[in-house]
């Protein structure tokens, strides 16, 4: 892998809270303004702010291979693409202009592989997938990084930030959010012994 | 808005100016000022209070080190810079440690004297403390009474003078996988002191198992961050004034060559000056050297309290490796404080293995859900798709990392020094990192690795993984750059924690430790903190300064 070329943001969450304080420093210093506005915008029927209908298509097709839909909810029933809305116009505006020239580019491989099939949105699930595929497996896979970080922070933030709604995020995973816990912790450390 | 506190006028002396509101300044400040001193903190981060505090990986309320800050990073010198951060630290009333895990390991007697014991490592900084443990002890038994550390005693403890002042916090599966495991090979597991009150203490309640602790403030305030313990004593008595949003710029010196008065920009950029009779640098190791490298002068050509050249030279952290394993039943590791127990059997420094280190192992979890979903899975896991989401919910209550801490050597090559090319929104230089691995320092954590994955091994997990040893390339832990020695030509300040060329400069953080311990600095900033605050209050009393 491109250990030395690793996404910031991947690196970054990695391992450590002085990481996750580096990450919050480079890239988030409108952040409390974003917070609020996430807020004060939650919830599926919101129109787009940033992104226009075309770009939210796309991406929201992307997350929905991230995440599909089976037996669990996935990025769709969390609403991750109204999460990538917000954050995109706010606390990741940086990130905005690279995931349009990113898009502009996924056109252009569609068009080439399938000339007037329309959108990425449009294709059929396998060709999406191909094509997503092939986006990972680049040496520089910059927009891929960067749509994957969009996404899984929209399927597991704070609901507030507009995606993981329902907190269907945090019930794929089994996370316990509550600000008050007692021991046992898990099934090896209970009384009774494992 | 800062608590009621005394305020000071910048047209008077007062006794000492404390940079830094951290683990070592709230020490020192609420040392000085409890002591009758008139003491003035200038902190550059803001005050931040439990309200503020979110449970929130895209905000966590605790702000950032200002972003007009440059940094950047690179191998050695003569390289091009990355422009980017690489010294990790928290500014906010109160420090790194408003936001820290709250491993709280003391240092051992080893860690003073291993030079001594093992001979020295050709080109390298590798030497003695000019203090020892025993000097030390005491201090340390005051971070654990009046800081707040919980724990019992281990088969690998260096002595103790009295008891914990509470019990270690509730055992966790990773704690129980780790002992059990760890027993079998041999081994002697003991529960992780943590600077985490398992008791109510001082008036403060015991930690509530959020499992908010690395990278997140304590609204409980049962982690015994300075802001939670150190810095409402200072105010209270009413000898100290907390001055947030005060960024210092310089330090400066008259014609004797003592330190006069400390220059620093308030948040709206206007620039003040407050005069004392005495400084303490406590800024952390990468923000102290800067600091001395900007207050150069004609009578300090290389920057202030530099004539051994030893300033912002020998930076170390440590070491830090992971091997992982997965289970079939639940661990719920995101819940309550991130270590319980930890084994200390390689410790010390084997020199039949041909290289130098040593190292402590812990069994931790580590991410929270964010984070997990982008790096918690094996690497060999899919990034994405239906398999990708299935195991996500098949890891993450079911996963533990395996963590081993190890040693770095000090090396006058590892440095902080000033970014000409880049200045701050006050006109101050940016802080360059360089930094190459001493060959030793990757060979130990490949031996670590070996370890923990040996140890994860005998947990009896459904699968185990591990992260590759990876070089540094940045540091959390800023430690070594203004070296405690006896010799000022090679090293900063003497054993009292006062520089070796200004009588009333004193230093004290990570950036006073001559070697780098083996993975968990704070417990020792602040046993330094308390005996330097002892030690300086002496000289002040006794007009030594």
């Amino acid at each position: 892998m491109h250990d030395d070329a690793v996404s910031r943001r991947d690196f970054l969450y990695t391992s450590g809270a002085a990481l996750h304080g580096a990450w919050i420093a480079a890239n988030l210093p409108a952040i409390r303004a974003a917070a609020k506005h996430a807020r004060a915008a939650a919830g599926t029927s919101a129109p787009f702010q940033t992104l226009s209908t075309a770009e939210a298509r796309d991406l929201d097709a992307i997350a929905a291979l991230i995440f599909p839909t089976d037996d669990t909810p996935g990025a769709r029933e969390a609403g991750v693409i109204h999460f990538m809305d917000r954050a995109l116009g706010d606390f990741a505006a940086e990130s905005l202009e690279a995931i349009r020239a990113g898009l502009v580019e996924l056109q252009a491989t569609v068009d080439a592989a399938h000339p007037g099939a329309g959108a990425f949105a449009d294709l059929p699930l396998e060709r999406q997938a191909a094509i997503l595929t092939e986006l990972e497996q680049r040496e520089e896979p910059d927009f891929f990084d960067e749509v994957r970080t969009l996404t899984v922070q929209g399927m597991f933030a704070l609901s507030s930030y507009g995606g993981n709604q329902h907190d269907v995020g945090w019930a794929l995973l089994g996370f316990d959010a509550s600000p008050v816990f007692r021991p046992p912790f898990g099934y090896y450390d209970r009384p009774e012994g494992p | 808005m800062s608590p009621r506190q005394r305020t000071y006028s910048t047209r008077a002396e007062v006794d000492f100016v404390v940079v830094g509101s951290g683990a070592a300044g709230g020490v020192i400040a609420k040392e000085l000022s409890t002591a009758g001193f008139d003491v003035v903190v200038l902190e550059q981060g803001p005050w931040r209070h439990p309200a503020d505090y979110r449970h929130d990986e895209i905000d966590d309320g605790l702000g950032s080190r200002d972003p007009s800050d440059p940094q950047c990073f690179r191998r050695a010198e003569g390289d091009e810079p990355e422009r980017r951060s690489a010294a990790y630290y928290l500014p906010v009333i109160g420090g790194t440690s408003v936001h820290f895990t709250g491993n709280y390991w003391r240092f051992r007697e080893v860690d003073f004297i291993e030079r001594s014991l093992l001979g020295p490592l050709e080109g390298t900084g590798f030497a003695d403390w000019p203090i020892t443990y025993q000097d030390l002890e005491s201090y340390y038994t005051k971070v654990d009474w009046e800081v707040g550390v919980s724990g019992a005693p281990g088969p690998h403890d260096p002595p103790r003078s009295r008891p914990y002042p509470m019990p270690p916090l509730p055992v966790k599966s990773s704690g129980v996988l780790l002992e059990r495991a760890a027993l079998a090979l041999g081994w002697h597991p003991f529960p992780a002191p943590m600077a985490i009150l398992s008791q109510p203490h001082n008036g403060r309640p015991p930690c509530q198992h959020c499992g908010w602790c690395m990278g997140f403030g304590c609204e409980y305030h049962a982690k015994s961050s300075s802001l939670a313990t150190m810095i409402p004593l200072a105010q209270a008595s009413g000898h100290c004034e907390i001055r947030a949003e005060s960024t210092v710029a310089r330090i400066e010196t008259d014609a004797r060559g003592r330190v006069t008065e400390v220059v620093y920009f308030d948040k709206e950029g206007a620039q003040h000056a407050q005069p004392a009779k005495a400084v303490v640098l406590c800024a952390n190791g990468a923000e102290t050297p800067r600091l001395l490298l900007m207050s150069d002068s004609p009578r300090f050509p290389r920057g202030l309290a530099n004539s051994s050249d030893c300033v912002g030279r020998y930076l170390m952290g440590n070491g830090q490796v992971h091997a992982y394993g997965r289970f079939e039943h639940p661990l719920n590791e995101h819940k309550s404080v991130q270590v319980t127990r930890v084994v200390w059997d390689f410790y010390d420094s084997d020199p039949s293995r041909g290289y130098h280190g040593g190292g402590g192992i812990d069994a931790r979890f580590q991410f929270n859900p964010i984070g997990f979903g982008l790096n918690g899975l094996p690497p060999t896991a899919p990034k994405w798709g239906a398999e990708y989401k299935r195991m996500l919910g098949r890891y993450f209550n079911y996963t533990i990392d395996v963590n081993g801490h190890t040693t770095n050597i000090p090396l006058a090559t590892n440095t902080i020094t000033l970014d000409r090319e880049a200045t701050d929104r006050f006109g101050r230089p940016g802080l360059c990192v360089t930094y190459t691995d001493h060959p030793d320092d990757i060979t130990i954590q490949k031996f670590f690795l070996e370890r923990c994955k040996e140890v994860v091994a005998a947990m009896s997990p459904l699968e185990q993984w591990e992260r590759p040893v990876r070089e540094t390339r940045g540091q959390a832990h800023l430690l070594g750059t203004c070296r405690m020695g006896n010799d000022p030509a090679t090293s900063v300040v003497d054993r009292f924690h006062r520089t070796h060329d200004v009588s009333n400069l004193f230093i004290c953080d990570g950036s006073s430790f001559v070697s780098s311990g083996r993975g968990q600095p704070t417990m020792t900033i602040q046993a330094l903190a308390f005996r330097a605050a002892e030690v300086i209050g002496d000289f002040a009393r006794r007009r030594e300064i």
